[in-house]
């Protein structure tokens, strides 16, 4: 009786398939200038929840439209929302909300308030696809929000309002959120995520924005991946967080008095793996960081590699290349708490006669000059000047000022393929 | 006696300890680290030799001077900026500091400085408004 019972099951199925079916039945809206209904706000008061929006190309000058339903804005052929420089475009405060292939451009700025091209405010499951936005105060803004997705958009602003831009990208007290291959530029900060757990930022470009690339404040259990971070006022700050794995991210560029690839302030228990430090005043600053591992990334011809200050403690730096920094660590006290090994340093004159690939007197990556450098700004004066190797040399040979303990004791000859 | 104007002027320039103006989007916080980018919430302290240090938020400057990295007679200006104003420098013990769920600072201190009570605009008040004196927001700030 087996082929009684599969009929059986088979029925049952098909009867709970056709009823899910007809209960997820969506309708859906179409908008344009030619269709029975032209705008925006029109289709979302008439629609139900699940519904589809599907928007014709044209310019929608809406003011503020607001999305308290758990619905689908679908653009077909780039359709523009204009914001006139006084509205917030779109507010959403519902679940289940998509967002795909809009434009939005001038969004209002205020003083009081955080004006977005797109702003959402309280939602989980949210997913804004393929968006461009120009020309906002804040691009999208999200707020008290939970698995929320962001792909594939690009945000830029005009960098001649530069003081009174937001964030391209701004996420406060959210979880669970994913930002995809994004691009942001033009803004105050590229990404900024503030109580943020839990989230994934990756394969994002930040480029050209007035502060950081990306920005962490008390967001712990994040992860970066795959980003690059060019030409930024300073490329990433990570500030008072745990927990955060910055993996095989590129930052180049990021030139000025006070800039850095990234900044680590109040840092504890994360891990700085496979990127790319090129051509940044100063690779990695830390300040006040604990129990960090710095493994297998490129110091390639920063001003310092790294800057470490004497409150960081615990902190693994192994399997590095470091490769034409002007200087490679510097470090403003004689105590210093953490543990460099087997890096490759392009300026360790010593040998390896027992041919174990490792050098076989440690290296000193803390010059004489860097801290004098570091305690006073002028010494750069001196730079690549004979002084400066005599004073090195004299150093090297009897450590007076120089933390004796910072030494790689198994620096390697050659670099690792990274 | 001839260099004596010169010896002048470079005795009057090593003394200057008038505050330095605010230049957002370059000049960093001394305890944070973080570029200065939001008007308003900044601030200020010019010790007697002339040295300026700048903050973004009033919280990060409270904390510098809990730190006791600074001697307090050794300063000549505390100063904070008005809220929206980006260059309004007034002494702290003249102000008055308000907090509130309307008021968001870059470092989440979230203080805001008055030249009094009555300035405070309508939009900030609230049910969460509360009202301060520098003493008491001095003491308020906690060391982390």
């Amino acid at each position: 009786m087996i082929w009684l019972e599969t009929i059986k099951l088979r029925l049952v199925m098909g009867l709970m398939l056709w009823c899910t079916a007809h209960f997820l039945h969506a309708g859906s809206i179409r908008v344009g200038p030619e269709q029975g209904i032209t705008s925006i706000s029109g289709a979302t008061q008439k629609a139900l929840c699940g519904d589809t929006i599907w928007i014709e190309s044209g310019l929608y000058k809406e003011g503020n439209i607001v999305l308290d339903k758990s619905l689908t804005l679908m653009g077909m052929g780039n359709p523009v929302l204009d914001g006139e420089k006084k509205y917030e475009i779109l507010t959403v405060g519902a679940d289940d909300v998509s967002i795909v292939g809009l434009t939005f451009i001038n969004s209002g700025y205020s003083a009081m308030n955080d004006f977005a091209s797109i702003k959402i405010v309280g939602s989980r499951y949210f997913k804004i696809e393929s968006c461009t936005i120009r020309n906002s105060y804040f691009g999208i803004h999200v707020s008290n929000c939970s698995y929320g997705k962001i792909w594939n958009c690009s945000v830029e602003g005009t960098p001649d309002q530069e003081q009174n831009t937001g964030n391209a990208i701004h996420f406060w007290k959210c979880d669970h959120m994913e930002v995809f291959n994004n691009l942001s530029s033009g803004h105050r900060d590229g990404i900024y995520l503030e109580f943020v757990t839990d989230s994934r930022i990756q394969k994002n470009t930040s480029t050209k924005n007035i502060r950081y690339g990306l920005h962490f404040m008390f967001s712990h259990q994040n992860s970066y991946q795959h980003n690059r971070f060019l030409k930024n006022g300073a490329g990433v700050a990570v500030m008072y967080s745990h927990q955060v794995d910055m993996i095989q991210n590129e930052f180049q560029d990021n030139w000025g008095p006070s800039s850095f690839g990234i900044l680590l302030k109040d840092i504890t228990d994360s891990r700085i793996i496979h990127n790319k430090f090129i051509r940044n005043s100063a690779g990695v600053f830390m300040e006040g960081s604990n129990r960090c591992v710095i493994d297998s990334n490129l110091f390639q011809e920063n001003g310092w590699a790294l800057r470490v200050q004497a409150s960081c403690t615990d902190n693994q730096i192994a399997y590095n290349n470091f490769m034409g920094n002007t200087f490679d660590v510097a470090c403003n006290g004689t105590l210093v708490l953490s543990k460099f090994n087997s890096n490759y340093w392009d300026r360790y004159k010593g040998y390896d006669l027992n041919k174990d690939q490792f050098g076989d007197i440690p290296y000193n990556p803390v010059s004489l000059y860097s801290v004098l450098v570091e305690q006073n700004s002028a010494f750069l004066i001196l730079l690549r000047s004979a002084l400066t190797v005599i004073l090195d040399e004299v150093e090297k040979a009897i450590p007076v000022l120089t933390p004796i303990d910072l030494q790689d004791l198994s620096p390697v000859l050659t670099p690792y393929p990274l | 006696m001839k260099w004596f104007p010169l010896f002048l002027l470079v005795f009057l320039l090593s003394c200057n300890v008038t505050p330095e103006p605010m230049r957002y989007g370059t000049d960093l916080c001394y305890t944070c680290k973080m570029t200065i980018m939001e008007k308003g919430y900044a601030s200020q302290i010019v010790s007697k030799k002339g040295r300026v240090y700048k903050f973004d938020d009033l919280g990060c400057m409270i904390q510098m001077m809990k730190s006791g990295a600074l001697d307090r007679s050794e300063l000549a200006h505390i100063l904070t900026i008005k809220y929206g104003t980006d260059q309004d420098l007034m002494e702290v013990g003249q102000a008055v500091y308000a907090t509130g769920d309307k008021i968001k600072s870059p470092m989440n201190f979230n203080i805001a400085t008055f030249a009094k009570k009555e300035e405070i605009p309508s939009v900030l008040q609230d049910s969460s408004l509360r009202i301060y004196s520098w003493n008491e927001i001095y003491d308020l700030v906690g060391n982390n």
